[in-house]
């Protein structure tokens, strides 16, 4: 028998093994019932979210085009709200989008921030998490895995096996990638058609990226290799399968569930973002102390805008200068929202960077990363959602002031606009970054999880070359 | 055996403990853990008592602002707009053990100004910037700890106290070194509770001795360890029970730990969603889409926001200050309905929650110990429910200032309601009576099945 062969029916052993245990049998069971009831919670939020969305759209239109004669300016003060979409793929990986808000009023004089978080109605309880394929996959497949792999080399010792495998041809250093082989088809066997209920349930949403798709795929296979080499690896380590069981889950611990949580935490001390009173203070601030043509700076306002139209009195200009005042302290609003909002996106960026540390000392962190930035649900999609929207409400703000400009004369702020002016103002409409935006951002934590890999395959051999040196 | 030999066989398996490397990894663990958890805690303290100090001061500067242009005097036509201009804070109360249980308190709002023209449902709007990507990262608290990694650390301590020399056979002599199954496990136990539960208390203690001196601190600290307590004895009859069975080491670590994975990783997070499904909350889109109509009906005859720049006369800005009141008035009655039901609908699925997290230990113990220490979604709600209340009462005695002929005086500003915080929640008892007779039946399963076990 060739070595390929003897691997070959090692690995075939293994999943004999596996199938004949009733315990891991059943909670194989339960992790697949886990994950396909994780799928349909996610299909059932994502479209009930979109059909809300869609239905608070459309009335929020019919307000707008039917609230009859008014000053554009008052209708400024109203104006609209702009409402995020799901991507399709948040039903694989929801990401930062339940702790986002996603509803944003856009006003004159203000850029507000998103509101409406999914989370903040979340009942309490003991929160590991949000219950969504990617969990199953982050967290509970590791574990089993782990579970299942802790035995695969160390119970062959303990049971004296291993002796019987290398006398009948085996070299040791084959029985690594033989049991690693195995792991691997049993990882298979439970993680396939988790992912195809989700995939389908996902096509079902909306359409989807397929390249994006593929490398969503690739990142978790990429991650369950990287944890099935690290379970092998424990499992010939160890003396026994108990002390190769209770390591392996106390790795999983300190990866999967303490490190991120130590990252979060040292970010946030990192990078504080500002208490929303001193943000709007300093943004109150902002404004108070600039440009303000309609107070301190009005008259060199109105002497400004008579130089321009060449007249000596405010009646003979052609345009309404409120309409102008309006839009010149919109602009230097303007100015002052980019220079707060990208302060705090700054902030936010430091906490990402912070954060990325934790990548060293766990492989959770990029993958995740990864797998948001791909389903399109990571914090740089919901910061352009933010960015889109505002460059909305400037383009409405500015729409109807040029309006006021044109039209109200005399009658200034008496001046009523009526349906034509509302409905020249589109819906705000709005596709996220697409795939390659994602991996131009992501590729850090790609890199990450690629030295991962290398690192537990590196463990595997030489756990695999300790075994050759003990011929155990 | 004599009863003088008990001690030296705790004593005995106390310095064993102390040399095993297993025991000394799970205490770095444990130790590294707890030390995080502090110090997040502090984090989040100090980031709380922050936020409440800038809201309280910036709102009582706009107060002392106030209170001086009444004192100086003003004209009738800027006196009478003086009603829109109050704010008054609304601050909620601080969490007693904030640092040892997060809950729901880095999502929920701690502070906002009311005034005449605020809505319930925007009260708290502007408290939204914190980064979403650490928010969904989760939290190391000290709570984290005691339901997640310490039930963890003791499986790994206590998983094989019998099955391990059951497997290697020498079961029958250790028994007969120590006098039996009942006192050789209670010798074994003591020290390994102690190892995992005296950091805890020590970090209890800490918290007790440094912390700032909020109400309600002492009583919630003493619940909370109660809580955590409970909820580890309950963990330890577990690791008890199934040693007591006829298992190897390897069966009983595996048992242990999917049985920790099921109640603290799996029933959590999948209850809570099904909850979800089955008991959705109205839609908060539905809230923004109903105020906004409301509003725009209501303003068909407004021209603008600004009362003060319609115009500088004294009858304008009075029927300006009167169309503001009628629109803040119809929204604040559109949106009403939908607000009731949701604050009801939010009830029904915490008191759903609540039931089924009987079924789920961790859970029950997780929800317990964020009531303790005050951050729990039921207090956070109760903030928001009694906010709303006050920005109806305030409103209501601001429009009637804002409607007499008199102007507004400080005395007026005295008046006004002030936002009083909801009374905490009553201790969880209920939680903690479940968790202790569940923890007791475990034991008395243990015990019986202890008696009955003979060495193989």
């Amino acid at each position: 028998m060739s070595p390929a062969a003897i691997a070959a029916s090692v690995a075939a052993k293994d999943w004999a093994e596996y199938r004949r245990d009733w315990r891991l049998a059943l909670i194989s069971l339960l992790v697949a019932l886990l994950a396909v009831t994780a799928v349909v919670a996610a299909f059932v939020e994502v479209t009930a979210h979109d059909a809300d969305r869609r239905a608070t759209i459309a009335a929020d239109r019919v307000t707008w085009e039917g609230q009859g004669a008014r000053n554009p300016h008052s209708a400024a003060h109203f104006a609209f709200w702009a409402f995020r979409p799901l991507p399709p793929m948040a039903l694989l990986d929801p990401g930062v989008l339940p702790y986002a808000g996603s509803a944003i009023w856009l006003e004159a004089h203000n850029r507000n921030p998103a509101q409406a978080r999914p989370a903040e109605d979340l009942a309490g309880g003991l929160d590991l998490g949000r219950f969504s394929a990617a969990w199953v996959f982050q967290y509970v497949l590791p574990l089993l895995l782990f579970i299942i792999g802790a035995g695969l080399v160390a119970r062959e010792r303990e049971a004296g096996t291993l002796r019987l495998m290398l006398a009948s041809g085996l070299a040791a250093g084959q029985v690594m990638p033989a049991k690693y082989l195995a792991l691997g088809r049993i990882a298979a066997v439970l993680v396939l058609p988790l992912l195809a209920a989700a995939l389908v349930a996902t096509l079902l949403a909306g359409p989807v990226d397929g390249v994006a798709l593929l490398l969503w795929l690739s990142a978790y296979l990429l991650y369950f290799a990287i944890l099935a080499a690290l379970a092998v690896a424990v499992s010939a380590l160890c003396a026994t399968a108990a002390q190769a069981r209770l390591l392996l889950v106390g790795l999983w611990l300190v990866l999967l569930l303490i490190v991120p949580r130590l990252g979060s935490g040292l970010a946030m001390q990192a990078a504080p973002v500002p208490t929303p009173h001193d943000f709007a203070a300093g943004v109150q601030a902002q404004m108070k102390s600039g440009h303000d043509p309609f107070g301190k700076d009005g008259k060199a306002f109105e002497a400004a805008v008579m130089a321009r139209y060449g007249v000596t009195r405010l009646e003979d200009l052609p345009v309404n200068i409120d309409g102008l005042r309006l839009e010149a302290a919109e602009q230097h609003g303007n100015r002052v929202f980019d220079a707060a909002w990208g302060r705090l996106a700054a902030t936010h960026e430091a906490g990402r960077a912070a954060l990325r540390l934790a990548a060293l000392l766990s492989p959770l962190v990029p993958l995740q990363n990864l797998s948001m930035a791909l389903a399109g649900s990571d914090a740089a999609v919901q910061r352009d959602f933010q960015d889109r929207a505002e460059a909305h409400r400037r383009r409405i703000i500015s729409l109807l002031n040029a309006d006021m400009t044109a039209h109200a004369g005399a009658a200034g702020f008496d001046y009523h606009a009526d349906a034509a002016l509302w409905r020249r103002a589109p819906d705000f409409a709005w596709q996220p970054p697409g795939t390659a935006a994602a991996l131009a951002r992501s590729w850090p934590d790609a890199l990450a999880l690629g030295l991962w890999l290398l690192a537990a395959l590196g463990l595997l051999r030489l756990a695999g070359r300790r075994l050759a040196a003990g011929q155990q | 055996m004599t009863a003088l030999a008990r001690p030296s066989l705790l004593a005995m398996e106390g310095r064993w403990l102390l040399r095993s490397r297993l025991a000394l990894a799970v205490l770095a663990v444990l130790m590294g853990a707890i030390i995080l958890a502090l110090a997040n805690g502090r984090a989040l303290l100090a980031a709380q008592l922050a936020s409440r100090a800038a809201a309280s001061s910036e709102l009582a500067e706009a107060d002392a602002r106030l209170r001086a242009g009444m004192a100086r005097g003003m004209p009738a036509a800027d006196a009478v707009l003086l009603p829109i201009r109050v704010r008054m804070p609304v601050i909620a109360p601080l969490p007693p053990l904030i640092d040892a249980s997060a809950g729901q308190a880095p999502l929920a709002p701690d502070a906002g100004a009311a005034g005449l023209r605020s809505r319930a449902d925007t009260l708290f709007a502007r408290s939204t910037l914190e980064n979403p990507e650490l928010l969904m990262r989760g939290g190391l608290d000290l709570g984290f700890v005691v339901l997640v990694i310490a039930p963890l650390l003791l499986v790994v301590l206590g998983h094989g106290m019998i099955p391990a020399d059951r497997d290697s056979g020498a079961l029958r002599l250790v028994l007969a070194q120590g006098g039996g199954v009942g006192r050789l496990l209670l010798a074994r136990s003591l020290p390994r509770l102690a190892l995992v539960l005296a950091p805890i208390a020590l970090a209890l203690l800490w918290l007790g001795l440094s912390g700032p001196d909020l109400p309600g601190r002492t009583t919630a600290l003493i619940w909370w360890g109660l809580i955590a307590l409970a909820s580890l004895l309950l963990w330890w009859a577990l690791v008890l029970l199934v040693n007591s069975l006829r298992s190897s080491a390897d069966a009983a670590a595996l048992a242990l730990v999917a049985i920790w994975a099921l109640f603290t990783l799996v029933l959590p997070a999948l209850l809570t969603a099904l909850v979800g499904l089955a008991q959705p909350l109205p839609s908060r889109y539905a809230v923004i889409a109903k105020a906004r109509a409301a509003e725009v009906a209501a303003t068909a005859q407004w021209d603008n926001d600004h009362a003060e720049a319609v115009s500088d006369e004294l009858a304008s800005r009075r029927d300006a200050l009167a169309r503001t009141l009628d629109v803040t008035g119809k929204v604040a009655a559109a949106i009403a309905p939908i607000m009731a039901d949701h604050a009801a609908r939010r009830a029904g699925r915490q008191e759903t929650l609540d039931q089924l997290a009987l079924l789920a230990p961790p859970m029950l113990a997780a929800q317990a110990l964020a009531r303790a220490a005050g951050s729990d979604a039921g207090a956070v709600a109760q903030v928001q429910d009694a906010a709303a209340a006050h920005v109806a009462q305030l409103r209501a005695a601001l429009a009637r200032l804002a409607t007499r002929p008199q102007p507004m005086t400080p005395a007026d500003l005295d008046r006004l309601p002030r936002f009083v915080a909801p009374a905490p929640a009553a201790p969880p008892l209920g939680a903690l009576a479940w968790l202790l007779a569940l923890a007791s039946g475990l034991l008395l399963a243990a015990v019986r099945q202890i008696n009955r076990l003979q060495p193989d």
